[in-house]
């Protein structure tokens, strides 16, 4: 980065705040590139709250600390459950286990929030006008370094005090904090360095990378599902995590002494479980547990850790200040020009052929790769799979009878996963739809792969529930009871559509024709609309539980079960009529004059290009 | 006729956006249909596509009334919007693949026009890349080729040079030449007036929704009393917006006294 040379020179604080704008416009370019069929509501947005973009980082990084705090909970409570009924060295183990757990997820959870903009705070675009202001060349490198400080100061602080505070309740002692603040400020400094390093090596890749690179897809994905990440590990740490590790304290196999040779290994290793080690071995020692291991090794592995993090720091310091970052990454609306006679320009041929799918094929695939660019789609296919168990856990935990669990699941399913991906799937794409509306397209063609999904996901997210809630003895009820979505998810897409997408057109003297698209076209009473299709969702979902309940207690067994599912093999059917219906096949080709014959495509296009399908 | 439109009306509420127009495209021709912003272009331009119906009068592309058949005058159209109408999340690539896909394009007739039209125009770079991330002219480039991929008899321009690098606009004004030789119809709208006076043989001049006047350049002249001027003095006096812009010029001399 350059800058102009001018004596004067932009006080720090302002530097602060120009640093500050820096990385606000990295949180825009990523929201962006995740924005999808969102684009425009996002610019609406940002032109109705002119601080939209400002609140968003704050809210980012309020959410992204919150979730670096809840996962101490899990080292927390296993330090504070540190008692003389097991052997030292499963105590040891255990909660170092459940430390190095913690440090793993705080890394790759900060990782995964942060990756798109730091790389997009690493690449020269965002400098270019800042290198047109009276900036001295040390205060142009130092925008960088401040720009990662705005980004990471809060998650960075979280992770630096929480674990000491976690050890300080654990064990009560003021000394185990400061030898804990050690080893977290290590772990922070390994952290910035890791996400650094791997930005710089992915800024070419997601900023630029083509549609199809499935590395960018892949850290796009988990970026755009972050918070959702965010949820189930929360979920997973506060139930199953704690949940196991009270199991492994009360395990009676482990009282005996095993495996000192393991634990000593694990101790010095650097990373990740030294660390955790120290502070485990620091807190037992406070606890005045009878000792196996000798403190030198954990902390010579902690030493270790910290002279690796510091070698990390010094790589990403370094890539932090270079300046030749403008021939590295090209500007990111002008592709590189192909050069006189290189080679692959010459060929007339692409590396790579086109491939034509059926019509439903296509707009499958075109669903799929929406979802790797627009945050809306993705958790809308995917929350549908967890939903049920993600709500469900809790009053498990609780201990709720089991028949809640069972019917609640596909309730769950049906209600608040229909809705999800009902609406993810109705989205409007950017460019209004117009492309499609100029193409000689059948809806049919469109609906249809949606409403696949519809009737798969929700069902799956009733199974998942099902094989991680309830006894391996209701399995067969679990099946039996995915069915229900299976059916109520489309009739909420088909009353949803039907309600949002009727389009009426009418010529003098013909009357009027109607017909309906995926997408929300009449968008008045939309409370009204939604409230409809949700509750012809609950109307079949609730049907089908009052009828195999009835079932189940009239007529148990094989012959309930086999009427059961003709009920819902019949619903299937009529629903698959009402679709068809709703989204009608192509009119047959009309039996008249269409054009010169010259006129009509060229040998070899499909009859479907010009006659109806 | 490849494209008729015969006393056509749209109204927006109390807003007439079309209002009684009437034009013909032949076969082998390129037709300009030229006004300023808001005139009635795209309102036109839709109805012929089949997007919106007309409130009185008929249209009829190929023999086909796109408000009864819509989807078999779209199989016979390319079109070219002014503003993107590509999904920008999607790369070129994935774009072209979705379209053959609808349009029933067969893998081997899809990728010999692919290469010649990503060769010639030059494209071969932004086949993987989102469209979100191409320059405007780069964009251009894959709009029209998402518009020829079919071989389409007819074609409806909107501003299809906007952002073409020379090379490229020049490319495209074979491409359509080769268009018309074959028997092909372009219906071309343009702000850019000396690239209409270049490229079509007739234009028809439309104001408020209404047609002003119809015919070649030469005959627009003569229409207009406009001997030997350009075809942009010849539009902005019978759009009546010369006297306008003599005023906006006094305005603008005034300020710099």
């Amino acid at each position: 980065m350059s800058a102009t040379g001018s004596s004067a020179a932009i006080a720090p604080v302002k530097l602060w705040r120009l640093a500050g704008r820096i990385y606000h416009e990295a949180i825009y370019q990523g929201s962006l590139s995740a924005a999808g069929s969102s684009t425009q509501r996002l610019l609406e947005r940002m032109t109705k709250q002119s601080r939209y973009i400002t609140r968003q980082a704050l809210m980012i990084q309020i959410l992204s600390s919150f979730y670096l705090l809840i996962v101490t909970f899990l080292p927390a409570v296993t330090m504070a459950q540190l008692s003389g009924g097991a052997t030292h060295q499963w105590n040891l183990f255990v909660t170092t286990l459940a430390g190095t757990t913690h440090l793993f997820v705080q890394t790759g959870y900060l990782m995964v929030l942060t990756l798109v903009a730091t790389s997009e705070i690493l690449a020269p675009d965002l400098y270019r006008w800042p290198e047109s202001l009276p900036l001295r060349p040390e205060q142009a490198g130092s925008l960088r370094v401040m720009a990662l400080a705005r980004e990471f100061l809060l998650p960075l602080s979280v992770i630096v005090v929480s674990y000491p505070v976690a050890a300080a309740i654990a064990s009560g002692g003021l000394g185990v904090a400061v030898a804990t603040l050690f080893v977290s400020a290590i772990h922070a400094v390994m952290t910035l360095s890791v996400i650094v390093l791997a930005s710089w090596r992915l800024r070419r890749t997601l900023r630029l990378a083509s549609g199809n690179d499935r590395r960018a897809t892949t850290v796009r994905v988990l970026t755009m599902a972050g918070y959702g990440i965010g949820i189930i590990v929360v979920v997973a740490v506060m139930q199953f995590g704690m949940n196991f590790v009270a199991s492994l304290f009360d395990d009676p196999r482990m009282t005996e002494v095993k495996s000192l040779s393991i634990l000593r290994v694990i101790s010095v290793l650097p990373f990740p479980t030294s660390a955790a080690s120290f502070v485990s071995a620091l807190v037992a020692r406070r606890a005045a547990l009878p000792s196996a291991l000798p403190l030198w090794i954990p902390f010579l592995g902690t030493c270790l850790y910290g002279g690796g993090a510091l070698l990390l720091l010094r790589s990403a310091w370094r890539l932090i200040g270079r300046r030749d970052t403008d021939g590295d990454v090209h500007p990111r609306t002008v592709e590189p020009l192909s050069r006189a006679g290189d080679q692959d320009s010459a060929s007339t041929t692409l590396s790579a052929p086109l491939v034509v799918r059926t019509p439903r094929a296509a707009f499958r695939r075109q669903l799929f790769q929406a979802a790797t660019r627009d945050t809306g789609v993705l958790l809308a296919l995917l929350f549908p799979l967890v939903i049920p168990v993600a709500t469900l856990t809790g009053p498990k935990v609780s201990g709720v009878p089991i028949n809640i669990l069972l019917y609640g699941g596909p309730i769950m399913a049906a209600v608040m996963g229909g809705w999800l991906l009902v609406h993810g799937l109705t989205r409007l794409q950017v460019g209004t739809g117009l492309m499609e509306a100029s193409l000689p397209l059948v809806e049919r063609d469109r609906a249809f792969p949606r409403l696949t999904l519809c009737a798969i996901i929700p069902a799956a997210g009733v199974v998942i529930a099902g094989l991680v809630l309830l006894p391996s003895g209701l399995r067969l009820e679990v099946f039996l009871l995915s069915t229900i979505p299976v059916i109520a998810v489309p009739v909420g897409f088909l009353v949803k559509t039907s309600l949002f997408g009727r389009i009426r057109s009418s010529k003098p003297g013909r009357g009027f024709t109607t017909r309906v698209v995926v997408e929300e076209v009449y968008i008045d009473h939309r409370f009204f609309k939604w409230v409809g299709a949700i509750t012809a969702v609950l109307i079949v979902a609730g049907g089908f539980i009052a009828l195999r309940i009835v079932l189940t207690k009239v007529i148990p067994g094989p012959i309930g079960t086999g009427i059961y599912l003709a009920a819902a093999a019949l619903a299937a059917l009529i629903l698959r009529f009402t679709a068809g219906r709703v989204f009608p096949a192509a009119a047959p080709p009309r039996d008249r004059h269409q054009g010169e014959p010259e006129d009509r495509p060229q040998s070899g296009d499909r009859p479907e290009a010009t006659a109806g399908r | 006729m490849k494209i008729k439109v015969s006393n056509v009306t749209k109204r927006y509420g109390e807003l007439v956006a079309v209002s009684d127009l009437s034009f013909e495209v032949g076969k082998g021709e390129i037709f300009g249909l030229l006004g300023p912003n808001g005139s009635g272009k795209t309102t036109t331009v839709k109805m012929i596509l089949g997007l919106h119906d007309a409130d009185s009068g008929s249209i009829s592309v190929d023999g086909t009334d796109p408000a009864e058949d819509a989807r078999q005058v779209k199989a016979r159209i390319g079109y070219v919007a002014e503003d993107s109408i590509l999904y920008a999340s999607m790369t070129p690539r994935d774009t072209f693949e979705l379209i053959a896909a609808v349009r029933g394009i067969g893998e081997e007739q899809l990728n010999e026009r692919i290469n010649q039209y990503v060769v010639s125009l030059d494209a071969r770079e932004i086949m993987d890349k989102p469209i979100s991330t191409l320059s405007r002219g780069n964009r251009q480039k894959a709009e029209i080729i998402a518009a020829l991929l079919h071989k389409p008899p007819i074609l409806i321009l909107d501003e299809p040079l906007s952002g073409l690098d020379a090379k490229s606009v020049r490319v495209f004004k074979e491409i359509l030449a080769l268009h018309v030789e074959d028997g092909g119809a372009v219906m071309f709208s343009t702000h850019i007036l000396e690239v209409a006076e270049e490229l079509c043989h007739r234009i028809c001049i439309i104001n408020a929704g209404r047609e002003i006047a119809t015919g070649t350049v030469d005959e627009l002249r003569e229409r207009s009393a406009s001997a030997g001027g350009s075809l942009e003095d010849v539009f902005l006096k019978l759009t009546e917006q010369d006297t306008s812009v003599d005023e906006a010029v006094r305005v603008l001399r005034a300020g710099r006294s």
